[in-house]
């Protein structure tokens, strides 16, 4: 009896997808009449679901921070107590994909304490890194006079989690270097079957540094491993990002004069569009004009290797002053399509292109 | 231990189960009946019979304070079955009760594969119209449509019970990710000119800046229906593409190009689509002469399938549906001044148990009567005679 219960359970529980003859919006008889029906080819694909639960981080907080029961919302929570009974919460908190953003974030605590939001452009000066036992964290710092909140954002395992430390200003900014030490204890537990989203040293707590992959490269590289998908091995004047729940991977690169190139690595089932679709939406980027399907043979050109086949392409944008500059890899993989892209200053990303090929010789399949 | 069993295995085939067994059925319908008023047929459905237990909210938690109809109903089948295997003899005098017994086993198995499996849609066709599809009554399915080649569409459809639960889709067939960012299982729309002092929509692409979305509380009145809303968020490789206001209230599906495609985003109820479709030719409404009261309600349809086997006109009328390729077509209602014919659309794989079932029954107690009818009679001439 519960094995039919569970198949009705599982009944029109999962995307379905299928194909139907072109149909016109407007339901009017004259309209609909005029469709030729035909069988529709049903069948239930497999949707690929981002889960918020999964293992946790885990932490070592000071001795002197009392722990708090925590709430169902909370993953942990502490009670700091400074001097003549200053108290500071901290809270816990784990939520799937990105939250909005790092900028809708930072807006929502500038808003809990009454301050105005900031722009996009403002976010970077906004944001601190910092590297915990090998999981990247970005520090916000923000205070209007009386209250002061410092937040670490931390993503992993498809979720971001949330170190948020509030209390009165002064005693806040006095505990901000307990604070930071203590998110530099933030890791992945070991013994984590899916650490996946994060570089293999997180997942010991003595950091070991990888083997490099190539002897061209820095010793210091470090591998990175995205589930079971590609993994790699980024110069090491590369700087890591915080990966978010869009990118697989996320490195910035420094030049002359304070320029900054950006690497991005992202993943998407199926094939986005194909490739002159995927060629165009990054030349639209630069403002180039889209290629005609004859053009693009040469406009990319294609490498093979460690069975991946790669669609490499060079845009410049010579239009503008600042001269923008991309190179990009469109990289099949799995039924799944790989994008490793390199944008920044026309000097600087010129700079990096060896680096940059070199680096996408060290993709391999798991 | 075997004593334990024993005893055990002797409660589930005792009579004096299967009369409390049907002393709880009593209870359950009478209450499931009362309840009819507060939650809607469909709402009991779910809540008394589509379940093994009974919950009512008790504080901030639900308790399961009754057995419901799938623990009351397998129940009564584990004792009937038991009690034919372990109490009852397999005679010849018996047969007819065995009989009924058995049909009376169909009938729980075939009313349990119904609520599993049965499936209800409607078909509302205009004259004239052409569906290839039917709706549901309450579930909703969010529709992505690609419409990038002239000759086809494309559908990813996702159920409601995903836009609920807030799951995050990827599919190898969207060159996006579908998030959920928030669902309203019953709203009301308002244009945003009308109230000034709104707080900003959510909504970055296509009508639903201009709209606002409110939560309204859930119905489970029988002449209404639930109308939700969502916010979808779209994200592509590069970033967030856009989101998007559907609603059930918003008929027309919202276009945008994404990625050198065209798609179409639309909260639909959720479809069905069939290999035929049906035209409606003609709804008559007829009353007897010199009078409003109904006579008749029926569909003059063509029914035309895909591959070609099946072109004809059917008459549905009521009592007389259209069984084609397991679903039945029922005339339910009409609109529109006579002008819109609405068709049940049941889809119930078991829907010849119940028929079985009774036959069999009736079989039964015509063999257990005659049994008993003979019996007697040949008692009385033997003890005719005897007076006589």
């Amino acid at each position: 009896m519960l094995l039919p219960l569970s198949i009705a359970a599982c009944r029109d529980s999962s995307v379905a997808s299928y194909r139907i003859p072109k149909e016109i919006d407007a339901a009017s008889p004259e309209a609909t009449a005029t469709t030729q029906p035909a069988a529709p080819n049903r069948e239930t694909a497999e949707a690929v679901v981002v889960k918020s639960e999964g293992a946790d981080l885990a932490w070592t907080a000071p001795v002197q921070w009392k722990s708090n029961p925590g709430s169902a919302m909370r993953k942990g929570s502490y009670i700091i107590t400074g001097e003549n009974a200053a108290t500071a919460d901290l809270a816990i908190t784990a939520f799937p994909g990105d939250v909005g953003g790092d900028l809708a974030n930072v807006n929502r605590w500038r808003g809990q304490l009454g301050l105005e939001p900031i722009t996009a452009a403002d976010l970077p000066a906004a944001l601190t890194s910092i590297e915990g036992a090998g999981v990247p964290i970005s520090l916000v710092d923000v205070a209007n006079g009386a209250q002061r909140l410092l937040a670490a954002m931390v993503s992993f395992n498809g979720s971001t989690w949330f170190f948020k430390l509030t209390g009165p200003d002064a005693f806040v900014a006095s505990t901000k270097p307990d604070f930071i030490a203590f998110l530099q204890t933030v890791r992945v537990p070991a013994a984590n079957p899916h650490a996946s989203a994060n570089p293999p040293a997180a997942s010991s707590p003595a950091p070991t540094p990888a083997m490099p992959a190539r002897g061209s490269l820095a010793n210091t590289e470090v591998t990175k491993a995205a589930g079971p998908g590609l993994r790699w091995s980024a110069p090491a004047h590369w700087h890591e990002k915080p990966v978010s729940a869009m990118r697989k991977g996320s490195y910035s690169i420094d030049g002359d004069g304070g320029a900054i190139a950006d690497v991005s690595i992202t993943a998407f089932p199926g094939d986005v569009g194909g490739e002159l679709a995927n060629v165009n939406r990054w030349r639209g980027q630069l403002q180039l004009p889209p290629l005609a399907d004859a053009d693009l043979s040469s406009a990319v050109t294609h490498r093979e290797q460690n069975s991946l086949h790669l669609t490499l392409v060079d845009f410049s944008d010579s239009v503008s002053a600042n001269g923008s500059r991309m190179l990009g890899a469109i990289v099949p993989y799995d039924g799944a399509t790989w994008f490793f892209k390199i944008t920044g200053p026309d000097a600087l990303v010129a700079r990096e292109k060896p680096a940059f090929l070199e680096f996408l010789q060290t993709l391999q399949t798991p | 231990m075997l004593t334990l069993l024993r005893d055990l295995r002797d409660a589930l085939i005792s009579l004096k189960l299967t009369v409390v067994l049907i002393a709880l059925s009593i209870v359950l319908i009478l209450a499931a009946t009362l309840d009819q008023i507060n939650i809607g047929v469909w709402a009991v459905q779910e809540k008394y019979f589509h379940a093994f237990a009974v919950f009512l909210p008790v504080g901030k938690i639900s308790l399961a304070v009754f057995p419901g109809g799938y623990s009351i109903g397998g129940f009564l089948l584990i004792n009937l079955i038991g009690a034919h295997l372990y109490r009852f003899k397999l005679t010849a005098r018996k047969s007819g009760i065995h009989l009924v017994h058995s049909g009376l086993i169909l009938l729980l198995v075939g009313e349990l594969l119904s609520g599993i499996f049965q499936d209800e849609y409607q078909m509302r066709l205009d004259e004239g119209q052409t569906k290839n599809f039917s709706e549901s009554y309450r579930n909703v399915e969010l529709a992505i449509i690609e419409t990038t080649n002239p000759k086809f569409d494309d559908v990813i459809a996702v159920p409601e019970r995903m836009l609920a639960r807030k799951e995050t889709v990827q599919n190898p067939r969207l060159s996006f990710r579908v998030m959920i960012k928030s669902y309203l299982p019953n709203s009301m729309l308002q244009m945003r000119v009308s109230a000034a002092n709104a707080e900003p929509s959510p909504a970055t692409s296509g009508i639903g800046a201009q709209i606002i979305a409110t939560a309204q509380p859930l119905t489970y009145k029988q002449d209404e229906r639930n109308l939700p809303s969502a916010f979808i968020e779209l994200t592509g490789p590069d970033g967030p593409i856009g989101t998007w206001l559907v609603s059930t209230q918003l008929t027309e599906p919202q276009r945008f190009d994404y990625g050198g495609r065209s798609w179409k985003i639309v909260l639909r109820f959720a479809r069905h689509y069939q290999p035929f479709s049906l035209t409606l030719l003609k709804f008559s409404h007829d009353r007897y002469a010199g009078t409003e009261i109904p006579k008749n309600f029926s569909s003059r349809i063509r029914l035309n399938s895909s591959d070609g086997h099946d072109d004809r006109e059917v008459l549905i009328s009521m009592n007389n549906p259209l069984r084609f390729d397991g679903l039945t077509f029922y005339q339910a209602g009409f609109e529109n001044n006579d002008r819109t014919s609405i068709l049940q659309v049941v889809r119930n794989p078991s829907w010849l148990m119940p028929y079985i079932a009774c036959s069999v029954m009736a079989l039964g107690l015509a063999i257990q009567f005659g049994i008993h009818l003979f019996g007697f009679v040949r008692k009385r001439r033997k003890i005719i005679p005897a007076t006589a």
